[in-house]
């Protein structure tokens, strides 16, 4: 087999494995209920969903009398799509043109966005960060918001 | 609950890597499959990107999800970290794979290169380094085309339209944004214009001003030169939600429009006559307050303005001692859809006056006073989105005064003239699920009042029905057709022929 060809074939197929292990990490963020984090350290406990999405839609900044910062997942991933549609009310396109008609009126901007891998550590590294994990576990230094009073997993706990 | 929820991830992320590598060396991959020594080895952690121009999530990766000026002033990491992200489209590639003996090292400078990403992530998220957070550089473009629908030398060839189907670029806006400091924001937003070429000339009436001049970087060749149009510059300051302070030239916080104001945001193709027509002043230069609560389901929100007010330079100078000030207060209700009502205030003086010059005999300076007249606006609001419903509707009313007797003189024996105008629109449309296509209908009603300039016209009311297709976030096709009329005006301007058009916009915001 010319060496082309194998290079070929061989490219393919990594790209199959590649998409194969992507849909399967796809697959393991959807599990499970959003888990809202913020760090260890943080005196916040709990907030309501409609604080929630004030704070993501951008109309206030703080929790309880302390300047959050709220950090998302990028775009198009998972638990952004998740978050979106639960937190929101909004679909991918209708958080887009949300976040484009805000910044053209000269209003503020979406939150930053975190790559996945990156979220636990640095919600654990800033103490007024609050951010979102999937699959219902959170790490050692983040703590667990209760939101609308309930814990993930819970009864009635609203971003399932 | 797992106590490390991080960890799967990884275990996933090297359970592919090793399945890659094992398949690399199932199919024997040929020598120039492999890396280059180069490559191989992740990169020393002092070359990590701290510094580098590596793309954003604010710029490049997060583009539905632009940077945020005031409320969470945060850019993101410029981190590698965005290559494992699902955007595959903009990230950069992943790091190399390889079978290489030195893959334990490799592992480790990955491990440690990510340890740096999160470093500086965690480090731009907490504005440490306002230095290393690029200026947001964003805005948005149209194009157009006009087809009239009236004889080529109808009245209305006069009213800046023609008549003749025509292309043109309406706006071009950018936008140039930065956190500068803890609280501290910058906002500009500037308009390229085609103008003042081919517009009227108002010392020459019925010649066309030209721009035309050679290009002396290009053997004198010839083109035509554009202008700027400032829309705003601005430096906020933000206390809290409640209290932000804003220096500068802003856009004035009243009704819909005038804030929506760009082509991707805005639904229907033209102004309505009371913004265009600017009963209250599109913006001003001095100091807003502004902010906003919530009181259960109700979201208050308010401004208030201290300002030079109208003028012929309000930009840079007042030509008189009285302030202008806007209030503004509005109502936010989200539990029927997206409902608010405002309701806006303008008080102000205009005045215009010859440029000082020095009389010495008096050792003084002295000005002529060509115009000068008070002027209040009033204006309330509406809009709401209810399930697939969208209304927009604004009411504005605007009265002048000469006081003081300091009319402009318009023609010999004829002066500016006391005046009052008001007018409403209200804007109803459906998004559909063919394609997300929206229907829909405006309706406005203008009094203009007595104006010298166009005496044969007082009143007008006009119906546009249109369609608003946004193909995607960020492009919008609009299709309308207009019509106006003008109840009580002269019959003989009116009567051969029907003001009205169709128009077509194409909309980007980037």
């Amino acid at each position: 087999m010319k060496p082309n060809r194998l290079l070929t074939r061989a490219t393919f197929l990594q790209l199959g494995v590649g998409t194969a292990c992507a849909l399967i990490l796809r697959e393991a963020n959807a599990a499970g209920p959003l888990v809202m984090v913020v760090a260890k350290t943080s005196s916040l406990k709990a907030v309501s969903l409609q604080d929630l999405q004030r704070l993501y839609r951008g109309d206030i900044n703080t929790l309880q009398g302390q300047r959050m910062l709220p950090l998302n997942h990028l775009p198009r991933s998972e638990p952004r799509e998740h978050f979106d549609q639960r937190v929101l009310g909004m679909n991918a396109e209708e958080t887009a043109r949300y976040w484009i008609d805000r910044r053209i009126r000269g209003q503020s901007g979406a939150p930053k966005s975190v790559p996945a891998r990156l979220m636990a550590a640095v919600v654990a590294k800033l103490p007024n960060s609050i951010g979102y994990v999937s699959g219902g576990s959170a790490d050692a230094a983040l703590a667990v918001l209760r939101v609308n009073g309930k814990l993930p997993g819970e009864p009635g706990y609203p971003i399932f | 609950m797992r106590s490390d929820w991080a960890v799967p991830e990884m275990k996933h992320a090297q359970v592919a890597s090793a399945l890659l590598v094992l398949l690399a060396l199932a199919v024997q991959i040929p020598s120039a499959m492999a890396q280059p020594p180069a490559a191989a080895p992740a990169p020393p952690v002092e070359e990590q990107p701290n510094t580098a121009p590596l793309p954003t999530t604010s710029t490049s990766i997060d583009a539905a999800s632009p940077p945020t000026p005031v409320d969470a002033p945060q850019p993101v990491p410029p981190v590698g970290a965005i290559s494992e992200q699902p955007n595959a489209a903009v990230a950069p590639p992943p790091p190399p794979m390889t079978a290489s003996p030195n893959s334990v090292q490799t592992a480790e400078a990955a491990l440690i290169a990510t340890e740096s990403e999160l470093n500086n992530a965690a480090s731009d998220h907490a504005s440490e380094d306002v230095e290393a957070q690029p200026i947001d550089i964003y805005g948005f473009a149209e194009v157009y085309f006009a087809a009239p629908l009236w004889r080529s030398n109808a009245p209305y060839s006069t009213s800046g339209v023609g008549s003749h189907p025509y292309f043109s670029v309406g706006n071009f806006n950018i936008y140039l944004s930065k956190h500068l400091e803890e609280r501290w924001h910058f906002l500009s937003e500037v308009r390229f214009v085609y103008s003042p070429n081919g517009a009227n000339d108002p010392k020459n009436p019925g010649t066309r001003i030209s721009t035309r001049v050679g290009d002396t970087s290009d053997i004198n060749r010839p083109f035509r030169w554009g202008a700027i149009e400032i829309e705003r510059v601005h430096i906020d300051y933000q206390e809290s939600s409640l209290l932000t302070l804003r220096f500068g030239h802003w856009l004035t916080p009243y009704g819909i429009w005038n804030i929506d104001h760009g082509s991707p945001t805005v639904i229907a193709i033209q102004r309505p006559y009371i913004v265009g027509e600017e009963l209250f002043p599109q913006r001003q230069t001095g100091i807003q307050a502004f902010g906003q609560t919530f009181v259960g389901d109700l979201k208050l929100g308010y401004a208030l303005g201290l300002s030079n007010g109208r003028g012929p330079m309000d930009e840079q100078r007042d030509l008189d001692f009285d302030k202008a000030y806007t209030a503004r207060l509005e109502v936010g209700y989200n539990k029927l859809g997206d409902l608010k009502v405002g309701s806006s205030y303008y008080r102000g003086r205009y005045t215009d006056a010859s440029f000082p010059l020095l009389n010495p005999s008096e050792a003084r300076a002295d000005r002529t006073v060509l115009e000068r007249y008070g002027e209040q606006s009033f204006g309330a609001d509406l809009q709401w989105d209810y399930e697939k419903f969208v209304i927009r509707g604004e009411f504005a009313y605007n009265e002048r005064w000469y006081s003081d007797g300091v009319r402009r003189v318009l023609s010999p024996g004829q002066v500016s003239p006391d005046r009052r105008r008001y007018g409403a629109y209200a804007l109803l449309g459906y998004r559909t699920p063919l394609l997300g296509v929206m229907p829909y209908v405006v309706y406005q009603d203008y009094v203009l009042g007595h104006d010298p300039t166009i005496p044969q016209v007082e009143h007008l009311r006009a119906f546009h029905g249109g369609l608003n297709w946004p193909i995607g976030p960020r492009v919008t096709a609009k299709g309308e057709y207009l019509h106006v009329t003008f109840p009580g005006s002269d019959t003989n301007l009116t009567k051969r022929d029907t003001f009205h058009l169709v128009q077509f916009q194409l909309a980007v915001a980037f």
